[in-house]
This record gives C-alpha cells, structure tokens and sequence, in this order.
C-alpha cells in the first residue's frame, strides 16, 4: 500500500491529462495533414503513427482508470486526512509519489522502501531494548581495581601493587541477589594470588530483611564490610589492625539477616546485621621452646575445627542525615588446635559524619580471648585498635586526609601506632590517585617501625 | 576432642535467631511472603519483573546525597544504565541496611537521572 495525499494526486493528474490530450492531438494533426509526412520533412511510417496511437489509447484508459480511483479515495480520504493527513491507496505501477502534504517534496518508490526498511529496524531494535529492560534477571559486573608504589625510609621503592577484585552481581526479580567478590593480586614471588572476599545468596524477605547465606564480610565494624575497597578507602593502606588478621575480624561463613529497622517518615534511620557462623580460628607460633599467640584468624573458614559457633552483628543509627553511630560485637567459642574451647568475644563501635566538605570516621574493634587452664597458652590474650580519620575536599578536585590508628596487640611485631597523611586526586569520583606518608611506631627495627611513601591509582567500575 | 562439656552459648542464641526469622519474615506492611510459583513466572517471557511499589524521585534524590555520600564518593546517575543500577541499589541496599522503599526510591533518582 501506497499513501498519496487527494490534493497532490488531482494536480499530478490534471497534469498528465493536459498532457497526453496536447500529444494526442499533435500527432493527429500532423497525421492527418501530412499523410506520413511530418512538419519538419521528416517521414513517418504507417505503423510508427499506429504505435503512437496505440500508446495514446493506452495512456487514456490508465488516466480513466487513475481517475476513477481518486474519486473512490477522495470519498473515504476526508476523516483519515483529517487525523493522519494521509490518504492510502493501492501499489499499482501508477503510484510512483508517496507524499503527505503537496508542498512536501515527492518521494519515490525506492526511497519510500528505503525508508519503510529502516523504520521496521529502528522498530525492531526499539523492542529489543524494552525487552532487556524487562527481563527477570540482572546481571551486572562491578568491582575495584588498583596499582601501587611503596617506598620505606632508607630502603628501595618498589611497586608493590597489582589488584583486581571483580564482585558479580546476579539479580532476580526483586528476590535474590547473588553476589561475590574475588581478589585477584600480583605476589611478591610473581603468583597471582587469589582469594574470594565473599560469596552470599541473599533473599530479599521483605522491605526490611535480607536473609543471607555464604562467606560474607564480617558485619562487625565499618571499615570491613564497607571501606575497604581501594578506590572507598582515602588511603592507600588500611588502618593498623584493620587489614587480613588484624584486630578486627575479616570474614565468617554462615547465615546472616540484615536490613533496615522501621523509624517512620522522619529522616531517622537505623539499621541492623546478626550472623552465626563457624567463627575463626587461633594461630599460635612458637618461639624456642615457648608457643604464644599469635593472632585470631577470620577469613571465613568453611570448617569449624572447634565446633563452636559464632553469633554476632552491629546496630546501626542515624539520628540524623550524614551521622551514623554503630555499636557491634560477637561472641562465640575458639580454639588452639587439639584443645578445649575458650571463650572468644568482639566488641567495636563505629561512626562517620559527613558536614559541608568535611568527612570524618572512626572504629575501635577489640578481640578477646579466655584463658584455659591447662593450655598450652593458659593466659587470655586480647587484641585491640582503633582510629579516626578526617578528609576534606579541596578545590580542583583534590582531597586531603589525615588519619591516626593505633593497634595494641600483645604480639611486639604487630602492635603499632601509625600516623598517615595523604593527597588525593579524584579524575571522577572512582577513579583517585593518592600520595601518601605514613609515620609509623612500633617494634623498633622491626617492619612495623618504618616509615614509608605511598602511591596508588584506585579505580572502582 | 576439643569440646566443652557445656553447650556452647552460641548454640543457644542460633535457635532463638532463626525463630526470630520466621516472625520477621512476614512483612510489616501484613503481606505475607510467598515465593512465585514456577507457573507464574513463566507466564511471560517478556513480562515485566514485579515492582512492589514505585520509588519516589525526590526522595531519592535526597537520600542519594545522604546515604550513599557516607561511605563513598557519589557516583554519577550516567555511570550506569538503569538494570545496573538495579542491582548495584539491591546490593547497597544489603550493604547499607537501606528499607526497600529506601532503595526503590534511590533507584527511582538514578533511574531518571542517568
């Protein structure tokens, strides 16, 4: 089908007529007076002129037959013109012009097909985009990604970093949400360790309770579960005690439930986690003819050597919008390999405000151990470490930050006071690049006693 | 064997924890939680994913600059397309302990923004 507006068409055709009547009439004037003679001398045959004729006839019952079915359309057009200005008819070969206004330029046949190919494909593509759209399942990649230099005081600089951690995200409907971060990163040997930060199913229960079950981030404090990523964190270390084995727990494997507590409209907010899981495990080390301890390692053990669950969680409120106040903790049984159970138990606070350009943060965790009579380390052993950090965002997109933590942990080597100030560029807010020096106190002679430069280009995706 | 002789305290927080469960599961707003029978998701292929309720622009917009400010910097609403940010929301949400209409509201802004 065709469209044709009725005004175009009766020019188009008027014209055709006056046309064809003034070439019928031509040749039949000068048939009939020159017998096959034309005006100019030259000769026309018999059968020329019939041919002529015969093309004349036939251009006359085509325009009776164009005629004719512009009177059947003019007298439906009207209502459909009125809305689409529009009026279809049939694709014979006389329809050569498609055009919806006579002061439109014609359009021929080719380019109307042209067109009408290239509307379907828009068409087509169109629907394949809303079909994305609405499909029951999301996937999506995110992650994190950072490369970096470490120099110490009196020693070599050396780049020191090479970190990919993607996180997978796989959505249905607004039920479940599988998620899990692995950690890929360059070793000092030339491996590639690998490691998977955490894996979770989560079901979304309802608007305020998640049900999660896997390896999943330890809920207790801030910095674990929700600062350490390289382009979150504002420098290019963690806290002291708050990297893999420090003083605050890193992982567990188990169930957790977290969500959102009711606080009605106002702009109050509270927040809330509990977890059980196999809960961590004691690292001793010995030293001569004496074992110690040595740390409490929580990576998210898929055994639980000791059986003996941990449960734990954090509360969360936010009083007012930019402050949120956290209290967390955990309490459990833990073991050295071989013995009894002894008590394990966590506390931590925590709190971030944001205030004009200002962002301010802080988290105290400790871990404690009972003691066990009998044990090859009888004594409790307890570790702690805290800090705060305050940033500030600078003109042309740079940002400053100070930070101070302090780690007291029975074992020398690790027990540190630490200083950090750093400069920030932020090419868009996931991509920084930072410089920073630490002043660190500990073990004199030790590692954790040496200060150090440090750079790093963090890019979260 | 390295057991107490007592049960271990924590035993005992588990079974009142997945008790709790139960009872939180069911929704406050009284609709009760039932997963889709296999029927009715097939129902479609192209059919739309369930909304519960739809999210406030203006609301989320506020809560943006609050909620997702005070552990990161805020990315731009184009930094992603809208079932990226889908997901990304649903897991902030679990992350930050947003309530749902929280989310749906962010999700709303980030929608219409990017």
């Amino acid at each position: 089908m065709y469209e044709i507006s009725a005004k175009s068409s009766s020019i188009s055709l008027t014209k055709a007529l006056m046309l064809s009547t003034a070439m019928a009439l031509s040749l039949s004037s000068v048939a009939l007076a020159n017998g096959q003679e034309d005006v100019d001398g030259a000769t026309v045959s018999v059968e020329e002129y019939q041919a002529l004729k015969s093309e004349i006839e036939i251009m006359r019952a085509e325009i009776a037959e164009m005629k004719k079915l512009i009177k059947e359309q003019q007298k439906t057009a009207p209502a459909k013109s009125a809305v689409n200005n529009v009026v279809p008819i049939n694709s014979g070969s006389q329809a050569r012009t498609v055009s919806t206004t006579a002061q439109e330029p014609q359009v021929t046949k080719e380019e109307f097909q042209k067109l009408k190919k290239q509307v379907r494909k828009i068409d087509k593509t169109a629907k394949s985009a809303e079909e994305w759209k609405n499909t029951n399942s999301t996937v999506h990649l995110s992650g994190y990604a950072s490369a970096g230099y470490a120099s110490n005081d009196g020693g070599d600089g050396r780049f020191n970093q090479a970190q990919f951690a993607p996180i997978f995200h796989y959505q249905y409907k607004d039920r479940v949400l599988l998620e899990a971060e692995l950690e890929f990163e360059a070793g000092e040997d030339g491996s590639t360790e690998i490691g998977m930060e955490y894996l979770t199913i989560d079901l979304l229960l309802n608007d305020y309770v998640t049900l999660i079950a896997g390896k999943f981030l330890s809920p207790v404090g801030q910095f674990r579960q929700n600062g350490h990523p390289s382009w979150i964190n504002k420098l290019p270390s963690a806290p002291s005690g708050f990297g893999h084995d420090g003083a605050a727990p890193s992982a567990e494997m188990g169930l957790q439930l977290r969500g959102a507590i009711p606080m009605g409209d106002s702009d109050m907010r509270a927040n809330y986690a509990v977890y059980v899981g196999n809960g961590p495990e004691l690292e001793t080390i010995t030293v001569g003819t004496e074992t110690e301890i040595h740390g409490i390692s929580s990576e998210g053990f898929a055994a639980d050597e000791n059986n003996g669950k941990v449960v734990g969680g954090r509360v969360g409120f936010i009083p007012v919008p930019k402050l949120e106040m956290g209290v967390s903790g955990a309490t459990g049984d833990i073991a050295i390999m071989g013995e009894d159970n002894r008590s394990y138990n966590v506390l931590g606070a925590d709190f971030t405000y944001q205030v004009d350009k200002f962002d301010f943060r802080g988290e105290y965790i400790q871990q404690e151990v009972g003691s066990l009579v009998g044990s090859i380390v009888p004594d409790a052993w307890k570790t702690s470490t805290w800090y705060v950090q305050g940033s500030r965002k600078l003109p042309n997109n740079f940002e400053g930050v100070v930070r101070y933590s302090d780690f007291d942990s029975p074992d020398p080597d690790q027990a540190q006071k630490q200083w950090a100030i750093g400069l920030n560029y932020l090419f868009a807010p996931q991509v920084i690049a930072k410089i920073a020096y630490e002043v660190n106190d500990g073990l004199s002679g030790a590692a954790n006693d040496e200060n150090r430069w440090m750079a790093q280009l963090a890019y979260g995706f | 064997m390295r057991r107490n002789s007592i049960i271990p305290i924590s035993t005992l927080i588990i079974a009142p924890l997945l008790s709790a469960m139960i009872f939180i599961i069911t929704p406050v707003d009284g609709r009760a939680f039932e997963m889709q029978a296999a029927t009715e998701n097939t129902k479609s292929e192209n059919a739309a994913p369930e909304k519960s309720q739809e999210g406030d622009f203006a609301r989320g917009a506020k809560l943006w600059a609050d909620r997702c400010g005070s552990c990161h910097n805020i990315r731009d609403p184009k930094d992603l397309t809208d079932s990226e940010w889908e997901a990304t929301v649903t897991h902030m949400r679990i992350r930050a302990g947003l309530s749902g209409q929280d989310a749906r509201d962010i999700l709303a802004f980030l929608q219409k923004s990017n």
